[in-house]
This record gives structure tokens, C-alpha cells and sequence, in this order.
């Protein structure tokens, strides 16, 4: 049989060139390869790679910290138990929802009515006063960015005193979930290494589960800033010794070597608290130029394990 | 037009008529430095490479079982799902696929060049270095878990071994491969040559810039994926192609038909290969999703090239019906590649990437893909280059069809179920329903697929016996010279 592949070789060879090509491919495969090492690693490097935590104005914190040491331990033990191959972090997000209102009146509220009249949110005038006097006022919900902006815009024409203002929620059956408040972007994971984003959801997203009510784990998942550590400490050192006894139906391995079994019933070692110090310390909570927070949602970082503008990011 | 052939050149005791009387390959053209030798490192290579695939298939069974069975093995760390599922992937990528491939590339550059392996010595050192590094790895991997880097799990110390070894066996190949006899290149040897070149730079890159000296935050997301689609693309998959193109022609008793769509096939693979792997839903900006997409999209056309070869080599006129039985392992293996890129390409598909990212949809595909297309393309060229190495038959032909068999099927069952698995848990996913809903309405899916492990475990472990038979039949026949060349290693097989 190889007989036949020589033969067939030799056939082209002989009827051909004899050029040997040996170079040419080293040369192709070389340039070739080189394409998608500067596209996907050298290209990341030149734009992202230098990134540096950024002041959040508006919540005076510097974003993102380093975590603190235990915290830094228990990402070690993260890595080397491997949850990374059942457990993603990162939060996607499928668009934004716009809107518009109307917070409040200016100088001239005649001018203001007319123009709702005329946006059609009020059949007439003594309607659209009525309006008025309960603001603030949805202009619209769930339109273009493009109608959005003209909404406020005739709001404005009309009085430019009076306060209206764009409004949009984030999208995504992740968000719907509750498994974060908006997308995780490159910042979120500045200070991560190894970086453990994750490619499996065998087990939930846990890229804010610091931030998540622990007595509603088994779903459905709701965002809170009210978590306490004391709170949230119980509830993953009891989930790591028994994961069934806390949502049933899980398939999470009992972490039982994490624990000494002493009279007393089980006692964490070290390497679970440290770990439980680190998923306290995963939330991606903060709005971002690229990746911002509708305001009602005023997630203020909880005093506990804020990433504070106090932190000096590592080197 | 066709050249008459070399009187010298052997015939290849590849199919299951008689190897008597065929003269050692490896002799007819070194002379001075005896044949036996110089199958040394590639029987090694080969040998431990069978071994790791078992141990492997062990550890991926005990992995895909933990995911429906949380608590078995429970008790112990070293078998946590976090520690015993990237030790399987590694033992099967680097202890089998790249191990075996090297031997299969050192036999068939010796054999399509009709030239004896030079440099037996470093290749034989090589081998034993890069076994250390892969058992090295694995261990660390089991006992204190891995770097945190898929596919790049094993620490520093044992990727350098195993990236000295890789030298001191790729160098005697280009050398051996310098000094051929037949001139030209064929299709099989493009993408040895490019498989050789490859390796390196990816290993290299890979474990400088994610484990040695990381770079930082979401870089190491795109580092990790251009290794990761590499390593599978231009690596694992140009390896397991040239078993394919050298072996399924001559097996068939046909030639590749289109040389120019090959060579198409060729640089198309070589062009977008590496940019496949970065999942649309990774946070990093959009624009390296998208090309990363486009890619993924372009990579049909070496798939498309590639089926369009395959077809055309079948539909060609009808030859001799008493084909080897290695023609199984590589259809099925061809047959994968197309599948498994074919989904994988689907799933890039951003309408359908909602619902599969991060499910199992994808270790479906990398089912399909590692164990279906690689492992079977790969496990072909044993099954012919084995006897033709020891110049001896397998001992028990009609052990070949039930490996074959249960292999097919366990690969087939653990792929669909997975997949099938993906596309529900990302549908369910997609709704509110609490997530430990979506968890069991996977179960079954995830149990077939433990089945299928079970199946593809029974295969290798059948494959093993049959290896360790032939060796054990080889010693028993073979002269002292013979005895001294096979490997120790390999005599373990048979136990």
C-alpha cells in the first residue's frame, strides 16, 4: 500500500518541478503563525497589556484593588483546586434598554405640558399637568437610544430648565439571573493570576457571588449589597462541607479535606477560610466608562471588602 | 508517466497478508547503523504513548463520572473533578497524542523518505525525557492541582524537560528527513513539517507568557486562547492529517486525488488555525472576539478542502476490498475532523453562541475532536505501523474490529451526549428557571456520556492488551538483538 502513496508521489514529482519546497513551507507556516501571534497576543498586549486601576469618580475609589492577603491565598487555593473547570467568572451582557424621564420641572411648566401633549404622553393639557405634579415621569422605556435622545431633547426645546435625563438597564440572561449587574470587561480581572474567567458553567458564574444573598443561592439568585461576611462565611463553609445538605440536587464534590473533624464537628483549615475570603472578595460591581450601572441601582461597595481607594494596587 | 519503483524499497507489511519475507525497513537504506536500533526511540515513543492513552482514558472516565456522581472518589484530593479532570486532558494530549504523532512522524518520515532514522541516540534520550516531563506534570497536576492555564497545567520543570525532549527527538527527524531518498515533498510531509515547526514556537510562547512570566489581566484570556487553538490546530490536528493523507490513500489503494485542493487545505489550516479558539463570550474587546469569529467561519475551508479530497478518493474507482484494518480508524477519524469542526464552527455562529458558550457543547466538540479525530486518526497509524515496526502481524487480527468498535461507539455516545447536554443546559440557561434545574435536566445526558468513557476506556484498554500481545510475541520469537531494542517500557503493556 505505501507503495502506491510513493508511486503516486513519485508521479507528481517526476511530471512537476523538483523544486524542493522544505523552505517554503517552514517560511509559510512561519509567517502564518507569526499573523495570529501579533493579532491575539501582541495586539492585546500593545492595547490592554500596560492597564492600570482607574479612579471611579463618582464612587471615589480607585478600580480595580488588589485583594488582601487572605484573600490572595485563597485565589491559590481556587487555582490549585481547580474550580476554574466547573465554575466561570465572567458576566455577559446582551445590550442595553433605553429610556427616558423626566425628574424635574423648570421655569416654564406650560411650555413643558404642551410638549408632552405633543409626545403624545398626555391627551391634553390638564393632563400633562397632572403628570407633572408626580415626577418623575417616564417618557418612554425600552426605545432607541436615537428616540431616547430625542425625547429629551423636545423636553428640553420646551423648557430648558426642567431636568430629564437618558435611562438604560443592562440586558442579558446572565444579568436576569442575577449573577451580575453588567458585563465583565477587561478591568475586572486586572489583578487575577492566574486569570480564571473560566470556560464551563458545570457549577454558577460566581464573578460577583460577594455580593450575592447567600440564603437564595439554589435561585433564583438575587443581587444584594446587604451581605454580611459573618453571613456569608456560614453559608460557603457549609456548602463546601456539604454541598447537597444546602441546594439540594447540586453536583459540587463535598469538600470534606478542607475540614478537620474534631469533637467539636467539623473545623475549617486555613485553606477554606482563605478561600472563603476570596469568593467574598469577587464582585464586579463597580460602573465603568465601558461598562456602566444604571444609577437607581446605587450599589455602594459594602465597607468589608470594598476595593478602596485606600488600596495600593499591587505591582 | 509513472516512475518504476525502486527495487529496493520493501514492501510494506501493512495490511494482514504475510510480512514474511520483507526486509527490516529500516536496514535497506543506513546499513552502518542497524535497523533494530534505529526503531528504538520510535517504538518507544509509540509504546509509552499507548500506555499514557490508558491512563488517560482512566482518568477522563473518572472525571466525566464525577460529574453525575459528585461524591465518588470523594474522600481523596487527588481526585477532585479540579485535579483529575486537566490531568486527563494532559495525559491524553501530551502523554499519548504528541508521543504517539512524534513516533508515527518519525516512522513515516522514514518511511516516505525510505531512510533510516539518524540519530537514534538523542531520539531514544528525547523520548525518555519527555516521558519524564509528561509524568512529571501529571502527578503535580493529581497531587497539588494545576496552573490555573488549560492545556499549560504542568509547572515549569516538566514543560522544560519535555521541551528538551521534543528537541532531541525533532532534530534527528529534520536531519533524518534531510537525507531522504525520494525527492519532493508529499502531502503527508507538509504537514509533518509543519506540525515540527509548530510545536516549539506554541510550546514555548505558551508557557513563557502564561505560566513562567505571566502577562497581565485579560492578555493572558487571548494568550491562552491562540495557545489552546494552536495546540489543537496545528499541532494535534496536522499530526493526526498526515497519518490520514500518508495512510488512508495507500490503505484505500488510491491517491489523494487533488494535490492543488490539498495544498489549499494546507495553507487555509495553517493561515486560520490559530485564531479559532477565543469564545465569543470572553471579556476582552470586541473587535478580537470578531476576528477570532471570522476565522472560526474561515476555518471551513480547509474542513470543506479537506471533505472534498476525502470524497473524491472514496468515489474514485472501486479498488481491492480486502483493505487493512486500519481504514476503520482513519474514515472515522476523517469523518470526525469534518463533524467535529463543523460543530465547533456552529457554535462559533453568535446567534447559537448565546446558548452554548460555556456549556458542555464545547467538551462535546473537544470530544469529537480529540477523541474522534485525533486519537482514532492516530490509533490507525499504530494499528499499521506497529506490525510493520516489528516486522511481525498482531498476534490476534480479529481483536481489531471490537477495539475499533468499542472505541466508534464510546467516542460517538460521550460527543452526541455532551453536545446534546450543552444545547440543553444552554437553552435552560437562557430562561430564569433556577440554575439546579438546568443542572438536572442534564443528568441523563451526563451519564451516556460517562457510558461512552466506558466504552472508549474498554477500546484503549483492549488496543493495550493487543500491543502488549504482539510485544510479548516478538520477544518470544525475536533473536537477542531484537529483545535488547524493545523498549522496557513497552514489555509493560503486556501486563
Amino acid at each position: 500500500m505505501l507503495r502506491l502513496v510513493l508511486r503516486c508521489d513519485a508521479r507528481f514529482n517526476h511530471g512537476g518541478c523538483r523544486v524542493n519546497k522544505g523552505p517554503f513551507i517552514f517560511l509559510g507556516a512561519f509567517a502564518s503563525l507569526a499573523l495570529s501571534w501579533l493579532g491575539l497576543v501582541l495586539g492585546p498586549q500593545l492595547q490592554f497589556g500596560g492597564e492600570q486601576p482607574q479612579k471611579i469618580e463618582d464612587l471615589n475609589v480607585v478600580y480595580p484593588a488588589a485583594r488582601n492577603g487572605l484573600a490572595q491565598q485563597g485565589a491559590e487555593v481556587y487555582r490549585a483546586l481547580g474550580c476554574q473547570h466547573c465554575h466561570s467568572q465572567q458576566v455577559r451582557q446582551e445590550g442595553l434598554e433605553f429610556g427616558a424621564k423626566l425628574t424635574a420641572p423648570g421655569e416654564t411648566p406650560a411650555k413643558l405640558a404642551a410638549a408632552l401633549v405633543k409626545l403624545g404622553l398626555a391627551q391634553d393639557v390638564a393632563g400633562a399637568n397632572a403628570q407633572l405634579a408626580k415626577l418623575p415621569l417616564t417618557l418612554g422605556a425600552d426605545v432607541e437610544l436615537s428616540h431616547a435622545e430625542f425625547l429629551v431633547r423636545t423636553v428640553k426645546d420646551a423648557d430648558d430648565k426642567a431636568k430629564a435625563e437618558i435611562t438604560f438597564k443592562n440586558l442579558g440572561a446572565d444579568l436576569g439571573r442575577g449573577w451580575g449587574v453588567r458585563m465583565s470587561t477587561a478591568s475586572d480581572y486586572l489583578f487575577d493570576q492566574p486569570v480564571l474567567a473560566g470556560s464551563a458553567r458545570v457549577g454558577p458564574d460566581l464573578a460577583n457571588v460577594g455580593v450575592r444573598a447567600p440564603e437564595k443561592y439554589s435561585a433564583p439568585w438575587k443581587f444584594t449589597s446587604t451581605n454580611t461576611f459573618a453571613e456569608f462565611r456560614a453559608w460557603q463553609l457549609r456548602h463546601l462541607a456539604e454541598p447537597r445538605a444546602v441546594a439540594p440536587g447540586s453536583t459540587m464534590p463535598a469538600y470534606r479535606f478542607l475540614f478537620d473533624q474534631r469533637a467539636e464537628g467539623k473545623v475549617p483549615k486555613h485553606d477554606a477560610e482563605a478561600l472563603v475570603a476570596y469568593l467574598f472578595s469577587l464582585r464586579q460591581d463597580v460602573p465603568l466608562p465601558n461598562a456602566p450601572l444604571p444609577r437607581v441601582a446605587s450599589v455602594k461597595p459594602a465597607a468589608t471588602n470594598a476595593p478602596a481607594a485606600t488600596n495600593t494596587p499591587a505591582k | 508517466m509513472v516512475a518504476p519503483l525502486n527495487p529496493t524499497i520493501p514492501p510494506a507489511a501493512f495490511s494482514s497478508a504475510t510480512g514474511n519475507g520483507t526486509e527490516p525497513a529500516a536496514s535497506d537504506a543506513g546499513g552502518g547503523c542497524g535497523g533494530c536500533v534505529a526503531r528504538g526511540p520510535i517504538l518507544v515513543l509509540m509504546g509509552s504513548g499507548i500506555l499514557w492513552l490508558v491512563a488517560a482514558s482512566l482518568l477522563s472516565l473518572i472525571a466525566s463520572v464525577k460529574l453525575h456522581a459528585p461524591d465518588f472518589l470523594g474522600a481523596c484530593p487527588w481526585f477532585t473533578y479540579g485535579h483529575v479532570k486537566p490531568a486527563a486532558a494532559s495525559a491524553f494530549i501530551f502523554g499519548f497524542a504528541s508521543q504517539a504523532g512524534l513516533g508515527l512522524v518519525l516512522w513515516l518520515i522514514c518511511r516516505l523518505g525510505k531512510v533510516t532514522l539518524c540519530g537514534w541516540f538523542p531520539a531514544l534520550t528525547g523520548a525518555a525525557l519527555w516521558n519524564l516531563g509528561v509524568t512529571y506534570g501529571v502527578s503535580k497536576v493529581l497531587v497539588s492541582g494545576g496552573s490555573g492555564q488549560e492545556w499549560l497545567e504542568f509547572p515549569h520543570g516538566a514543560s522544560g524537560l519535555m521541551m528538551l525532549g521534543y528537541f532531541l527527538i525533532a532534530m534527528p527527524a529534520l536531519i533524518t528527513f534531510r537525507k531522504r531518498q525520494v525527492p519532493g515533498l508529499s502531502v503527508a510531509q507538509w504537514y509533518l513539517l509543519a506540525a515540527l515547526f509548530f510545536f516549539p514556537w506554541l510550546w514555548v510562547a505558551g508557557n513563557a507568557l502564561l505560566v513562567c512570566e505571566p502577562v497581565r489581566g485579560v492578555v493572558q484570556i487571548t494568550t491562552g486562547a491562540w495557545f489552546r487553538a494552536g495546540l489543537l490546530n496545528l499541532w494535534l490536528t496536522p499530526l493526526a492529517l498526515a497519518v490520514i493523507y500518508a495512510l488512508l490513500p495507500a490503505a484505500l489503494g488510491r491517491p489523494v486525488r487533488d494535490r492543488g485542493l490539498a495544498a489549499f487545505a494546507f495553507w487555509t489550516l495553517v493561515l486560520f488555525g490559530a485564531w479559532t479558539g477565543l469564545a465569543q463570550t470572553a471579556p476582552v474587546p470586541s473587535w478580537l472576539v470578531s476576528l477570532s469569529n471570522a476565522c472560526t467561519v474561515a476555518f471551513a475551508l480547509p474542513v470543506l478542502a479537506v471533505a472534498v479530497n476525502l470524497e473524491l478518493m472514496l468515489k474514485s474507482e472501486v479498488a481491492c476490498e480486502d483493505a487493512s484494518p486500519a481504514v476503520p480508524f482513519l474514515a472515522f477519524g476523517a469523518l470526525a475532523f469534518i463533524l467535529g469542526n463543523g460543530l465547533h464552527i456552529f457554535g462559533a455562529v453568535p446567534y447559537v453562541a448565546k446558548f452554548v458558550a460555556l456549556t458542555h457543547y464545547s467538551a462535546g466538540v473537544g470530544a469529537l475532536l480529540l477523541g474522534g479525530f485525533v486519537m482514532m486518526s492516530l490509533l490507525g497509524g499504530l494499528t499499521l505501523a506497529l506490525p510493520d515496526l516489528f516486522e511481525m502481524d498482531w498476534p490476534k487480527p480479529q481483536l481489531i474490529r471490537p477495539q475499533f468498535g468499542a472505541l466508534a461507539m464510546g467516542v460517538a455516545l460521550t460527543s452526541l451526549a455532551l453536545v446534546v447536554a450543552g444545547l440543553q443546559q444552554g437553552r435552560a440557561l437562557r430562561h430564569a428557571a433556577p440554575f439546579l434545574d438546568a443542572v438536572k435536566g442534564g443528568q441523563l445526558f451526563l451519564v451516556l456520556a460517562s457510558l461512552g468513557a466506558l466504552l472508549t476506556l474498554a477500546g484503549v484498554a483492549l488496543f493495550a492488551l493487543h500491543f502488549g500481545l504482539l510485544v510479548c510475541a516478538v520477544c518470544r520469537e525475536c533473536c537477542g538483538s531484537c529483545c535488547g531494542a524493545t523498549p522496557a517500557s513497552t514489555t509493560e503493556g503486556a501486563a
